[in-house]
């Protein structure tokens, strides 16, 4: 993700000026780049909820994600957005001990009432979450707090987590108590949970809302998967409201930062220097009514590059975002499972990494090389290269290959993949090239 | 000369088998493995009788060539031989002389009660001979317990003149000692130019030279002598070369062994979790994994065997437990038995993968015909090793309700279907008539700690 940029910046090739400042419903100051808190580096190397091709086990690097917070804090970035089960539950201790370490006033929290879990609906059991997130972030008082992914699980589920239990009313209470400074909700899944917040704004006065955004999904989020509703159209109702978008998936889980090279061939052409990952901020903040764009920045040079764009951010012209479009129409192209690696199927009860899978799969998508047609000249060295990163990122019993079926998954994905289908064909079509590798 | 030319091929073919038995990722051993296939015995199991022919004839004429170029053993042997006169070089130790009468005797008589029970057990159809040296040496390569056989015959190589094996125990070589002392061209002392220096019996890797007390002239055992050609390089004189009997009229060499009359039928040397605690409803956090444990091997009725093999009986009969196929199978379906029949003759467990329908590398590699390949117009589909069994009491499906395809998904000749119980859950049934024994579903099965799947040998494969 932008490692070009970082380099740029550190070349003084970059200038970085003054973070761009979006101003909340209460006047609140909030920078246009968010720190997302689900993709915190680990000890081992890699990202504590997957990339990298399998996710990790190892331990959060509180030293990394210090660094991070105070990089992000003396750069302008003060706006960071945690939850409850991110990182196996690790990601609010982590970010509370890094932020403790800075006055409270410089910066602003996000987290979630997460109760995705049956045993949390009881709304003693909300509120506990609640308080613990408090305890967890070594603070009073939470600035942004959302209701998590509404539309996971379908609207009955919603109604559960949230309206038959009292819950809503309670954390209605606490804005009015100042214990939360802004309530809102973020929506992924049936979009009769999004329907029905939207048109009860007048009872519930929605501080912000949390969508996923980025060029591809402005447009073509139906497209991908029919249940989706289009970012436009998500956006479109956001400011008919008069409610503050906060953008999640940016980079679609970093599927925008990688090279396609069709896609960068449009987007280099623009500009040749900048990185793959700027266009899709820059089309995000575009949009005036967006107060902050979270990205889950694993290494430093991602949060190096992403600050050296977000400091200004340009916005787009009507030729660019025109652009932007035909890119995405290209993305559309190839065979992506809409995977962004957000983890929240894991851990599957059987075993099998299924950020993992996807990612691999994806990777071979997006660079062109997933070995499809075998009269190709680069098909058997594409289909080698795949084995090998498939087996060097995940024992064989993490693999497609042991999926049961048993869809215990499919309720917790925010993108709403049939991921046992998807299994399947996966595994199907790497038994296919593990047999032609036999005989090659 | 001679010894260079040797040197070189047998460097050659040793390398050629490091590689086909330590490196079978590698696309090269496609190529080598065919090298396997010119080992005697497995030639003779295998029915091969051109390879075993030309063996036993150019030993008829040359003595036991097969043992310096063409045996692993042998050549491994000669490795630390090498590194044995290193040592003693560094210590300063003194080669001994050659062996004295008494213990040639016994040698003598230790390695044909070896060839004699080595016989028997084949020819009574006992197969598998712990002493057939192409297996002792593949067995060495790839598995580890070979470390320990190395570490015995580097010690015997070592200390001694470097193929004590091949004239202590060796069944092949005494078998290709008895042929070799009619070679007409074998290596012979030509007493007249010999000045009786013993510098050819102190290097004797086979401890097969015996000069004259008086120190003229001296005789080379043939039935021990592994042609390496040592002594003629060795020698001042030129007093040993190739030449026919005839020319070699009046040299001192009666030829045959030594100790002809010491044949003594003596003693019986021929011994020498997955866990499902993950699930739903424990579900709180994002990330991370279940812990993965890979499937239990389950007790079978008996070894299962690949197709190819026809029947336990006919496996067991040919293999010399070479392990290259163990070597070679792409999927770790095949590993080392430990029953007692079949100790150390591959068997098939599916912890690590399973045998794919597409796939006949261990026949392919086979040198020994136990696992022969598919006759024509056979398809290993159509080949039934053994069958599935279903063990309800550990099926995820039946003692949890989980709706789970794995093994009806994976059945490559869809032998597995899933039908509702009464419960209203899919339980698979096996049609046992179509399943052939590949182990897809045991392999993939979650149920842990064994899968809810094991596959039955057949004794004498359906085809």
């Amino acid at each position: 993700m932008g490692a070009e940029a970082g380099n740029l910046t550190r070349r003084g090739l970059l200038s970085a000026g003054e973070m761009t400042v979006r101003t909340g419903r209460h006047g609140e100051k909030v920078s246009l780049l968010g720190y997302g808190a689900m993709r915190l580096p680990t000890k081992d190397g890699k990202h504590a909820n997957g990339w990298a091709a399998g996710a990790s086990q190892a331990a959060i690097d509180q030293d990394a994600v210090n660094a991070h917070v105070d990089y992000a804090l003396e750069h302008g970035l003060n706006y960071f957005d945690t939850s409850p089960v991110y990182c196996r539950g690790e990601s609010e201790r982590v970010i509370g001990i890094a932020l403790s370490r800075h006055p409270r006033e410089k910066y602003f929290i996000a987290t979630k009432m997460s109760n995705f879990n049956e045993m949390f609906w009881p709304l003693e059991k909300s509120r506990e979450m609640f308080e613990t997130s408090l305890k967890s972030l070594r603070t009073d008082y939470i600035d942004f707090y959302l209701l998590h992914s509404i539309g996971n699980g379908g609207f009955s589920t919603f109604s559960k987590r949230y309206i038959e239990n009292g819950a809503l009313d309670w954390l209605v209470e606490q804005r009015a108590a100042g214990r939360i400074r802004n309530l809102g909700f973020s929506y992924h899944g049936d979009a009769r949970a999004f329907e029905w917040c939207i048109e009860n704004h007048a009872k519930y006065k929605w501080d912000f809302c949390q969508i996923q955004m980025n060029y591809v999904d402005w447009r073509h989020a139906k497209e991908v998967n029919d249940r989706n509703l289009n970012a436009e159209y998500l956006y479109g109702k956001l400011v008919e409201n008069d409610i503050p978008a906060v953008i999640m998936e940016p980079l679609l889980g970093g599927r925008l930062a990688k090279f396609n090279y069709a896609v960068a061939s449009k987007l280099k052409g623009m500009d040749p220097s900048a990185s793959m990952a700027s266009w899709a901020f820059r089309f995000c903040g575009t949009y005036p009514k967006v107060l902050t764009i979270l990205s889950g920045m694993t290494y430093m040079q991602h949060l190096e590059a992403n600050v050296a764009t977000f400091s200004p951010l340009k916005p787009l012209d009507r030729n660019q975002l025109a652009t932007l479009e035909a890119a995405a129409q290209l993305l559309l192209q190839n065979k992506t499972v809409p995977c962004n690696l957000c983890q929240y199927c894991m851990p599957c009860p059987y075993g099998i990494d299924i950020p993992g899978v996807f990612e691999c799969w994806n990777t071979a998508c997006t660079e062109d090389r997933l070995p499809e047609d075998s009269s190709a000249p680069s098909y058997a060295a594409n289909r080698r290269r795949f084995l090998a990163d498939y087996d060097r990122a995940m024992p064989d019993l993490r693999q497609a290959e042991h999926c049961i079926g048993c869809g215990r998954c499919v309720s917790h994905c925010p993108q709403r993949i049939d991921i046992p289908a998807r299994m399947a064909e996966i595994d199907a079509q790497v038994a296919v090239w593990r047999k032609e590798e036999r005989h090659a | 000369m001679p010894k260079q030319i040797r040197r070189i091929v047998a460097v050659a073919v040793l390398a050629a088998f490091a590689v086909v038995f330590l490196g079978a990722e590698w696309r090269v051993v496609r190529w080598l493995a065919p090298i396997a296939k010119l080992q005697f015995a497995p030639a003779v199991l295998a029915g091969n009788l051109a390879v075993a022919g030309a063996i036993l004839l150019v030993t008829a004429l040359f003595g036991r060539l097969y043992c310096s170029v063409l045996c692993p053993l042998g050549i491994m042997q000669d490795a630390a031989g090498v590194a044995g006169r290193v040592v003693r070089r560094l210590l300063k130790l003194r080669s001994k002389g050659a062996p004295s009468l008494g213990s040639r005797r016994v040698q003598f008589a230790m390695r044909h009660v070896v060839l004699v029970a080595f016989l028997a057990v084949g020819l009574c159809g006992l197969g598998f001979s712990w002493l057939e040296p192409y297996g002792i040496f593949g067995r060495i390569a790839v598995l580890w317990s070979g470390v320990a056989l190395v570490a015995v015959i580097a010690v015997l190589a070592g200390v001694g003149r470097g193929r004590a094996w091949c004239g202590w125990a060796c069944p092949v070589g005494t078998l290709l000692g008895l042929v070799s002392r009619v070679a007409p061209f074998r290596l012979r002392i030509n007493g007249s130019k010999c000045v009786g220096c013993r510098k050819c019996e102190r290097g004797c890797k086979a401890g097969a030279i015996a000069i004259d007390g008086r120190g003229k002239g001296g005789k080379i055992d043939a039935s021990l002598c592994v042609d390496c050609f040592d002594c003629a390089a060795e020698c001042p004189t030129g007093a040993i070369s190739r030449r026919p009997v005839n020319a070699a009229a009046g040299d001192n060499d009666g030829g045959g062994s030594l100790t002809r009359k010491g044949f003594i039928v003596g003693t019986a040397a021929a011994g020498a979790t997955l866990t499902t605690d993950g699930a739903e409803d424990d579900k709180v956090f994002d990330g991370g994994y279940a812990e993965i444990t890979p499937p239990g091997v389950d007790e079978r009725n008996a070894s299962l065997k690949p197709a190819g093999s026809r029947s336990i009986a006919n496996f067991s009969a040919r293999c010399v437990g070479c392990q290259l196929c163990v070597k070679a199978c792409p999927n770790h379906v095949l590993r080392p038995s430990r029953r007692k029949g079949d100790y150390m003759q591959p068997e098939m467990a599916f912890d690590r993968g399973y045998c794919t329908v597409d796939c006949t590398r261990c026949a392919e590699v086979c040198p020994a015909g136990a696992i022969a390949p598919l006759d024509a117009g056979v398809k290993k589909e159509s080949v039934h090793i053994g069958y599935a069994v279903w063990h309800k009491d550990r099926c995820v499906a039946a003692a949890e309700g989980v709706n789970c395809t794995a093994c009806e998904r994976h059945c490559p000749v869809k032998a597995i279907k899933r039908v509702k119980s009464d419960a209203g859950v899919l339980l698979p049934v096996v049609d046992t008539k179509t399943c052939i024994g590949c182990g897809a579903c045991e392999h993939v099965c979650p149920a842990r700690p064994m899968p809810g799947m094991t596959v039955m040998a057949h004794e004498r494969h359906v085809s």
